[in-house]
């Protein structure tokens, strides 16, 4: 028998790349929704805040959100079911109502709520309570479900690992409870950090000119020198908008050991000096669990092949006044764990951000103080002076610097130094 | 190279023959007859070869001894020549008719003459071509002398021997037709007298074969492909289909076909393939599975060789599940489902593997950008058992580092592989077996914590049997497995891995009878066994807190009895129907379902190139996926139906019209369709690990209605098809659940729902060698769920939902392009190498794969769109055969 053997191979030669993109994407959405969203949990021990606010449709412009915010007012009380009554005392927005002329990084303006404050101290974590809220202006009612408080969970362990493989410092928390098997937790950065240069003299820019004259100030006049206004160390707070949610319904013990949730680059500035990271966390009920982790899902996991389709989840509030208004929000009852860890780069030497950079910094001498305002114009600091007997030209000459070199408060910070911060900067 | 093998057997029924135990007698049979019962009946062995335009019959009646000189001189008589060594005897034709040979000429004990005789044979066949100008004659003359006869028989590809599916059979006077099945074979019933018998089959030359038919036999015939023709022909296979076959909504589509179809990564692709069919959607470039007829994906039988493939793609659909090398067809069913099959609601994809070459070994060795292939076949024991193994690898993860960053999938890594292997053996002219074997292997992950894998399995033996002139048998049973698992090592104590899987076995009768010139019975049973495992969970490593479990497994028979009829009620008029009771008996705790099914159609020919078709079906399904994305992953799990979860049932009414101009076939075809009891999820269900799952299911309604507009074109310089579609999908939910209920309890978009759809695939033949192929698509954008608004809430903004698929991205358009370049027609050339060189996705459209919107770290929104190939991705691939 003749065996042909037929070889025949196929070779596929193209320099091709696999091209997927990302690009913005505006949809017109057209659409009047205004649901109510209630943000808020009763907190046992402590005081309860809660927050209201509407849906802001894609379309709706700065004074429509603005009329949505006036329009709603709210009062309310929370019961307890022996009968126990909380009114709120204290109405108003919040100060996110001020932030209205800082619209637009991503184009839409911050909301600004209507709160609530409740003293629940003395409230019993053994029973029940629920929440009760009317709309001053629609008078809609809304009412949460009974809800049972969740006693706080133990924090075991809260702390850094440096990933130097990565670059990166990972923050774990360890925990652990007796009783419940979902976890919720929020967290809040606060770092200190410091400019490139540190002025010795600062310069008042109210003071250059003598309001009734119209002329120069004389320099000691304009010139501060190092004191309590120094603008070379700073702080910072951030807090997270991230959902932390944890299920140990599928562990034989409700804990988890050093789970690492966030991660900041070693060469962060908030690594630069001294950083705090203050976890909160509160165990919640299993529908709570599925409220927020729906939340995580339509807002932060879309996008990818295998994403979730989007839908809106029914919380524990509901509109007594009109059943088939829908009501954002979950409303739990609970006990804060709250622990927190420093992670100071003078011990660790971890941070490798561009240190100070001469090559980009600029510095301008001049010797004539009648030129300020006009460096001041240009975006520049005073850094330094050098008195006429230590300068090459013998005169008394003015160091002058780009402005985001000596004044951290250019990075966002503030010089509001937190409560028992434990640094002694200034 | 020799060219072989163009034979056509006309083998007449053997009459039986032996007046007494001392006198043997035959009358008026063929060669190979006569042969075999001289086989049989003497100790020699006996072997002709009959030449193709041979009629002659031979009676011999003689006492034993003196039987075969005489069956001998009759031989000779009729121009044969008797070789003969050792115990063998040959009976060969000789070169020209010799009325007498000389005396001795045989001689028992004598010289080798057999090499030249077979010599002399081998020479002798490439004279058979002709064959399409003779006259075959079925049975004897007289032996019937009215009604009709059946004639059956099996056609095969002429150069491989493999058999060639899809083949119309019909007698264009009577209306008689029939279609060879999976196994090449085919039965019609004639009329008693001359007749002419023309086969037509897509791709291959169509041959009219002229009858005398006095009674029931077998014709066995091998099919040639068509030579380039750049003439028009007249008749293509898809008119024969349409104007004689009641059945509607099938679409066949033969690998040479595919394979011509531009790719993003120019390998031929059956899914892709398959999206090309007016009908046939999908939710995204990237995407496994498809939609057909506002099905849903998991609503779709897709069978390889028998056994059930539940994840049809691999790489998150880039590449379909099915090695091009071991494929020759696939044919869809969306409309009309013959009652043989079952269990999904919605459509079959069945595609047929190849046999192999009986006749030599040969194989292909590829090397791509992503992928690398093999393939070998050939026979292992001549006319006997046939090979065909194959296999695929990608051999890198290069692939995912080369995404975007922000893609989601930058860092990680994704490969396959798979294996096809089938064993096909002739145990003899009416008994085949064959064994198949299909595995294949995914694993790929988005980030450093989470790896998918999953797998699939399928083995299944089948016996195909002619059990007699009118009925013939397919048995198969197998089993088949689909695996998955996830792993998320996020954490050293809380990590964990969760599998699923799901396990079959099944086993299948179909018989088809002939029960009269005019009725065609098939009917059988079906048997599934399922064993689901819907979840195990695990930890990691030792000391790990997470707690294995193992969700209940879900075990249930599927037994399904099934009867159909095609009724040419005369040559204008053809009804098909068939029932099929299907059955589900889930086990702990028990509960029995019982679903009668019913399939009904119809043809009335107006005229020979104008038919008219109306069908009607209905379909039940006891296996759900369950899936809250809109493209299936992996991990998505199966239920079957129980206590608490019904069967899906649905229903289509379909009606077509058929018109035939030159070589273009129009089809318009429209259909409405129902489907209740589909599995949604309730917003916010956990998909893994859920032990009330049931609890978090909603069953949705569905309805589908459209026009399919197509011209197809199946000969001559240009061929390929264009087609409209306009086509609805709606959804709604069952239950009344307030404010929860998906859009109020309205019916709402299906996540496939694009209304309309134009697709064009053609290839332009400028010379034999050169063409040029090209493959367009528009569809409008699929629904999305968009948010409607934002709101501020745990110290970010967060995105608002309302109603559920209420915005549509922008629409879809891709055009594809691609030359092709044959080999030259030398043969004596060594390498015969050919070229495709194209472009996929020539405009560089960006596409919308998904819209998304993003919080950034300060908690602000952006909207973002993805898009897969946002740019022209060009491509050459080069065969090299030699």
């Amino acid at each position: 028998m003749a065996v042909r053997q037929l070889i025949h191979w196929l070779a596929a030669v193209a320099a091709i790349a696999l091209t997927s993109c990302v690009y913005p994407f505006e949809p017109e959405i057209e659409t009047t929704d205004s649901r109510i969203v209630v943000e808020g949990s009763i907190s046992v021990g402590g005081t309860s805040t809660f927050k209201f606010a509407r849906v802001i449709p894609f379309t709706a412009s700065d004074k429509d959100v603005s009329q949505l915010t006036r329009e709603l007012q709210v009062t309310g009380y929370i019961e307890g079911e022996d009968g126990t009554r909380v009114e709120s005392y204290q109405g108003g927005w919040d100060d996110r109502g001020a932030d209205y002329e800082t619209k637009s990084y991503g184009g839409y303006s911050p909301q600004a709520r209507y709160q609530l404050f409740f003293d629940t101290y003395l409230l019993n974590p053994g029973q029940r309570y629920r929440a009760h809220f009317e709309e001053t202006y629609t008078q809609a009612v809304y009412e949460t479900d009974w809800i049972e408080v969740c006693p706080a969970p133990v924090i075991d362990d809260l702390s850094y690992i440096l990933n130097h493989e990565r670059s990166e410092l990972n923050v774990a928390l360890s925990m652990h409870s007796a009783t419940d098997s979902h976890f919720r937790w929020f967290y809040e950065e606060t770092w200190e950090y410091h400019s490139d240069l540190q002025a010795s003299h600062y310069l008042e820019p109210g003071a250059m000119f003598d309001p009734f004259t119209g002329e120069y100030q004389p320099m000691d006049a304009l010139f501060k020198y190092p004191s309590g206004q120094n603008k070379y160390n700073c702080w910072n707070t951030f807090r997270s908008p991230e959902i932390k949610i944890f299920s140990t319904s599928d562990q034989a013990e409700n804990r988890f050991t050093d789970l690492e949730f966030h991660r900041v680059a070693s060469s962060n500035q908030k690594l630069q000096v001294l950083y705090k990271l203050t976890v909160y966390l509160e165990a919640i009920s299993e529908n709570a669990y599925l409220y927020w982790k729906n939340i995580e899902d339509n807002t932060n996991n879309q996008g990818t092949l295998f994403s979730p389709v989007p839908s809106q989840m029914a919380g524990n509030v509901h509109c007594l006044s009109d059943p088939g208004a829908e009501v954002i929000g979950y409303v739990s009852a609970a006990q804060t764990a709250t622990a927190y860890m420093y992670y100071d780069d003078w011990k660790e030497k971890f941070y490798n951000g561009p240190g100070v950079d001469w090559a980009n910094i600029t510095i301008e001498e001049f010797t004539d103080y009648n030129e300020f305002a006009s460096w001041y114009s240009r975006g520049y600091l005073p850094y330094t002076v050098i008195p006429a007997d230590m300068s090459e030209s013998g005169q008394t000459t003015f160091q002058w610097a780009k402005a985001r070199c000596v004044d951290c408060t250019l990075a966002g910070g503030t010089k509001v130094k937190p409560k028992d911060w434990p640094n002694n900067h200034r | 190279m020799r060219k072989r093998f163009l034979t056509l057997l006309l083998l007449l029924p053997l009459l039986p023959a032996g007046l007494s135990a001392q006198d043997l007698e035959v009358r008026r049979v063929s060669l190979d007859s006569l042969v075999r019962f001289l086989d049989r009946e003497f100790p020699e062995h006996y072997y002709c070869v009959q030449d193709a335009a041979e009629q002659a019959t031979f009676s011999v009646s003689a006492p034993r001894a003196q039987f075969v000189d005489a069956a001998f001189e009759q031989l000779r008589s009729s121009g044969y020549v008797i070789s003969s060594y050792g115990p063998y005897r040959f009976v060969l034709h000789g070169k020209s008719i010799r009325t007498e040979l000389p005396t001795g000429y045989f001689d028992r004990g004598g010289s080798l003459l057999d090499d030249s005789g077979l010599q002399q044979f081998l020479a002798e066949q490439s004279a058979v071509a002709t064959f399409q100008n003779k006259v075959y004659e079925i049975g004897e003359p007289g032996a019937k002398t009215s009604g009709k006869a059946y004639l059956s028989g099996h056609v095969r590809d002429v150069s491989s021997g493999e058999p060639l599916t899809g083949v119309s059979v019909y007698d264009d006077k009577t209306g008689a037709y029939s279609v060879t099945d999976a196994d090449g074979f085919y039965r019609v019933a004639l009329p008693l007298g001359d007749g002419q018998l023309n086969l037509s089959g897509y791709s291959l030359e169509d041959m009219h074969l002229t009858l005398k038919v006095y009674d029931d036999g077998v014709l066995d015939v091998v099919m040639k492909e068509k030579v380039t023709s750049l003439a028009e022909a007249v008749i293509s296979a898809d008119a024969v289909s349409h104007h004689r076959d009641a059945k509607m909504g099938i679409e066949r589509v033969r690998m040479d076909v595919i394979n011509k179809i531009p790719t993003a990564f120019g390998e031929g692709d059956i899914i892709k393939a398959v999206l090309t069919l007016p009908g046939v959607k999908s939710v995204g470039e990237a995407s496994s599975g498809f939609n057909v007829r506002g099905g849903s994906t998991d609503q779709n039988l897709i069978l390889f060789n028998d056994g059930t493939i539940y994840s049809p793609t691999h790489l998150f659909g880039l590449f379909s599940a099915f090695n091009p090398d071991v494929v020759s067809e696939v044919e869809l069913y969306k409309s009309s489902i013959p009652a043989e099959f079952g269990g999904r609601i919605s459509s079959v994809l069945e595609v047929r593997g190849r046999e192999g070459n009986s006749n030599k070994v040969e194989g292909s060795l590829g090397v791509g950008v992503l992928t690398s292939h093999f393939h070998v076949e050939g026979p292992l024991a001549k006319g006997k058992t046939t090979f065909i193994v194959g296999g695929r690898t990608t051999y890198s993860n290069w692939i995912l580092g080369l995404l975007p960053e922000n893609s989601n999938y930058h860092g990680g890594m994704a490969s396959f592989s798979d294996v096809n292997a089938s064993l096909t053996h002739k145990l003899n002219d009416a008994n085949t077996l064959q064994a198949s074997f299909y595995w294949s292997r995914d694993g790929f992950s988005f980030d450093r914590d989470t790896t998918f894998r999953y797998s699939n399995l399928n083995a299944s033996l089948k016996w195909r049997s002619r059990l007699s002139s009118r009925l013939n048998l397919t048995a198969v049973a197998g089993y088949d497995r689909y695996g998955a698992q996830f792993t998320n090592d996020f954490n050293e104590w809380s990590g964990y891995k969760v599998s699923n899987s799901v396990s079959q076995v099944f086993g299948k009768a179909t018989f088809r009878y002939a029960l009269s010139d005019a009725h065609n019975l098939s009917f059988g049973l079906n048997a599934t066994g399922y064993d689901l495992r819907p979840g195990a969970l695990e930890g990691l490593r030792d000391g790990s807190y997470v707690q294995p479990r193992e969700l209940d497994a879900q075990r249930a028979l599927e037994p399904a009895l099934f009867l159909s009829d095609s009724w040419t009620v005369s040559p204008k008029l053809t009804l098909d129907g068939g029932v099929r009771l299907s059955g589900l008996l889930a086990l702990n705790p028990s509960k029995f379902y019982l679903d009668p099914e019913i399939r009904l159609s119809g043809k009335y020919s107006f005229l020979d190139n104008l038919s008219v078709k109306a069908g009607f079906n209905t379909m039940s399904q006891h296996i759900h996926l369950l899936s809250n994305t809109s493209s299936i992953s992996p991990i998505d799990t199966w239920q079957l139906s129980n206590a608490q979860v019904r069967p899906q049932t649905g229903w289509q009414a379909a009606a077509g019209l058929y018109w035939t101009v030159g070589s273009v076939d129009l089809t318009v075809e429209t259909y409405y369709k129902r489907a209740s009891h589909s599995l949604d999820y309730k917003s916010g269900a956990i998909l893994l690990m859920n032990d009330h799952l049931v609890d978090d299911l909603v069953e949705t309604r569905g309805k589908a209605y459209g026009v399919e507009v197509m011209a197809k074109k199946t000969s001559g310089k240009l061929t390929g098809w264009l087609s409209y579609t306009y086509a609805r999908t709606l959804l709604q939910e069952m239950q009344d659940r307030g404010v929860e209920t998906i859009n109020g309890g309205a019916w709402y978009n299906a996540p496939h729902d694009k209304p309309h759809e134009v697709k064009l695939v053609a290839n332009y033949k400028f010379t034999h060698r050169y063409s040029l192929s090209v493959d367009m698509d528009y569809s409008t954008g699929r629904p999305v769920t968009l948010p409607v608004g934002y709101y501020y809430y745990a110290g970010g903004y967060r995105l608002a939902y309302s109603d559920r698929n209420n915005y549509r991205i922008p629409d879809y358009f891709r055009l594809d392009l691609a030359v092709n370049i044959e080999p030259g027609h030398y043969l004596k050339q060594f390498t015969h190498m050919s070229w495709t060189v194209g472009v996929y996705n020539v405009t560089g459209r960006k596409n919308t794969y998904s819209v998304f919107f993003t919080a950034d770290q300060a908690g602000r929104i952006q909207g973002r769109m993805l898009s897969v190939f946002a740019c022209p991705i060009p491509y050459i691939n080069l065969n090299l055969k030699f």
